[in-house]
């Protein structure tokens, strides 16, 4: 019983808990939003569990591929498979698996859906870890285009059909996702040079990153305002989230003019906020 | 600058959730201007309650934090006087955009004594329209006697917004630590009798 309960807990940190969280969200944020029947039990169950089982999945296979740029950084040498807590094999079955669960479970929900999961696991896998992310700074934008897949997914499971209200929540977190990355990027710079990751402070400098870094979550909440707005919430949704865009606009602005550790970690914690309040927002004033 | 302790934490998420479910469901019934007004200063009541609890209070020390913390006690002041004392409107206008203007010049181009004396003397005046006015609409009889919360929280805000600006003297009327102390709870208290006096007003 001892063993199993390590053993969960080094695969719960493999996960990364709070990005699954907020990922798992968007999906069932974008389902909800299409305010097709929540009560369908069958449906949302099988939404949140396929949801869950391949981003957990890939996640653990990207910690797997990652695993010798992992031993280099000091802030993931300590993660279970480089740290030879859970062995290679072992965690490759285990993403491997969960990934095949939760894709047959996508596919029986519907053909479109699980398309779309699937699209999302390859960009991530395929395109992000194991193509371009050793090569290309540029390898974040399809990173961020598998984050975005589970929003689409759990909308076009609700719809029926991918629609421009689709595109805006993805789009959002298309653009959210660089503010992610980049912050890390900055924060953990001589992780990632000593491990030979190419990232856009290192190829553009720090003042541009911020830059981007700033324009993305203004882009951000441009895309998911739009959206929100496209889905005819009421009135009192869209104040609150023109004042969170305010203060991520204000942040992204301090930022820039005045840079510091501290703003741009307080930029990545305002804009991972943002996202999810803009998430529950959505998902209350849908069903309100 | 001391860090922000748990229970502060939960009492600055408090306020930012009691002021955005007053944004959400309580603005419907205002005019346009006073929706605005109210929609201003209850936001920037939710950024500053965000901005504390992810930076503490050394996010207090940037001027354009206090520049922005001005705004609460304005804009609420500006809708109150707006839908009680309509003709007095502009004029009060005129006042909060000048001492808008006067606490920004001074911020970076006065000497300090003179920057803190423009916030003290706007962050007082919106603050005792704030305190005074649900106090007269009541006795009036033109609202009920949960509107005198919203003076409450008003002299709240007001206290706050005072002691943050004497921060800058070199002997301030509390030490940063204990002003740093209660700030939380007087940002929760204040929202909270904002959002029960307007919604029972």
């Amino acid at each position: 019983m001892k063993i199993i309960r390590k053993e969960l807990k080094f695969y719960w940190t493999m996960i990364k808990p709070l990005q699954t969280g907020l990922l798992l969200l968007t999906g069932i944020t974008g389902f909800i939003s299409s305010r097709c029947s929540v009560i369908n039990f069958v449906k949302f169950s099988g939404l949140t569990l396929s949801l869950f089982l391949t981003i957990a999945g890939t996640t653990i296979l990207n910690m797997v591929f990652d695993r010798d740029i992992d031993l280099k950084m000091l802030r993931t040498m300590r993660r279970p498979i480089p740290s030879g807590k859970v062995k290679v094999k072992e965690a490759l079955l285990m993403g491997t698996i969960m990934c095949l669960i939760g894709l047959i479970l996508a596919f029986m929900l519907s053909l479109l859906y699980g398309i779309l999961i699937f699209a999302g696991i390859l960009f991530d896998i395929l395109v992000y870890t194991i193509l371009l992310k050793r090569k290309t700074s540029w390898s974040i934008f399809w990173g961020g285009i598998s984050g975005a897949m589970p929003i689409l997914a759990g909308r076009t499971l609700g719809t029926g059909s991918i629609d421009t209200i689709g595109i805006m929540f993805a789009l959002s977190i298309l653009l959210w996702i660089p503010t992610h990355i980049m912050t890390f990027n900055m924060l953990y710079f001589n992780d990632y040079k000593n491990a030979g990751i190419p990232t856009f402070p290192s190829k553009y400098g720090f003042k541009n990153t911020r830059m981007v870094i700033a324009l993305s979550s203004i882009g951000a909440s441009i895309a998911i305002g739009i959206g929100i707005t496209a889905l005819g919430l009421s009135w009192g949704y869209l104040r609150l989230l023109a004042i969170l865009s305010a203060g991520l606009l204000g942040l992204a602005i301090m930022s820039v003019l005045k840079p510091s550790e501290k703003i741009n970690f307080g930029l990545f914690k305002y804009a991972s906020l943002y996202m999810l309040i803009a998430m529950l927002l959505t998902t209350i004033g849908s069903v309100s | 600058m001391s860090k922000i302790s748990i229970p502060d934490r939960i009492l600055l998420f408090l306020t930012a959730l009691v002021s955005g479910y007053y944004v959400i469901n309580g603005l419907e019934k205002y005019q346009g201007i006073v929706t605005l007004y109210f929609t201003i200063a209850f936001g920037i009541l939710i950024i500053t309650a965000i901005f504390l609890t992810i930076f503490s209070f050394e996010i207090l020390k940037e001027p354009v934090i206090v520049v922005m913390a001005t705004f609460i006690p304005l804009a609420l002041s500006l809708g109150l006087i707006y839908k009680y004392l309509q003709e007095y409107h502009l004029l009060y206008l005129f006042f909060s955009m000048g001492g808008l203007l006067s606490i920004l010049i001074t911020r970076y181009l006065a000497p300090k004594r003179v920057a803190t004396l423009a916030l003290i003397i706007v962050h007082g005046i919106s603050g005792i329209i704030i305190f005074l006015l649900p106090i007269i609409i009541y006795t009036k009889g033109i609202s009920s006697f949960y509107f005198l919360l919203v003076g409450v929280g008003g002299g709240l805000i007001s206290l706050g917004g005072i002691l943050l600006s004497t921060l800058r003297f070199t002997k301030p009327i509390l030490a940063a630590e204990k002003i740093n102390a209660l700030l939380p709870k007087l940002l929760f208290l204040a929202s909270l009798g904002f959002v029960i006096g307007l919604s029972l007003e």
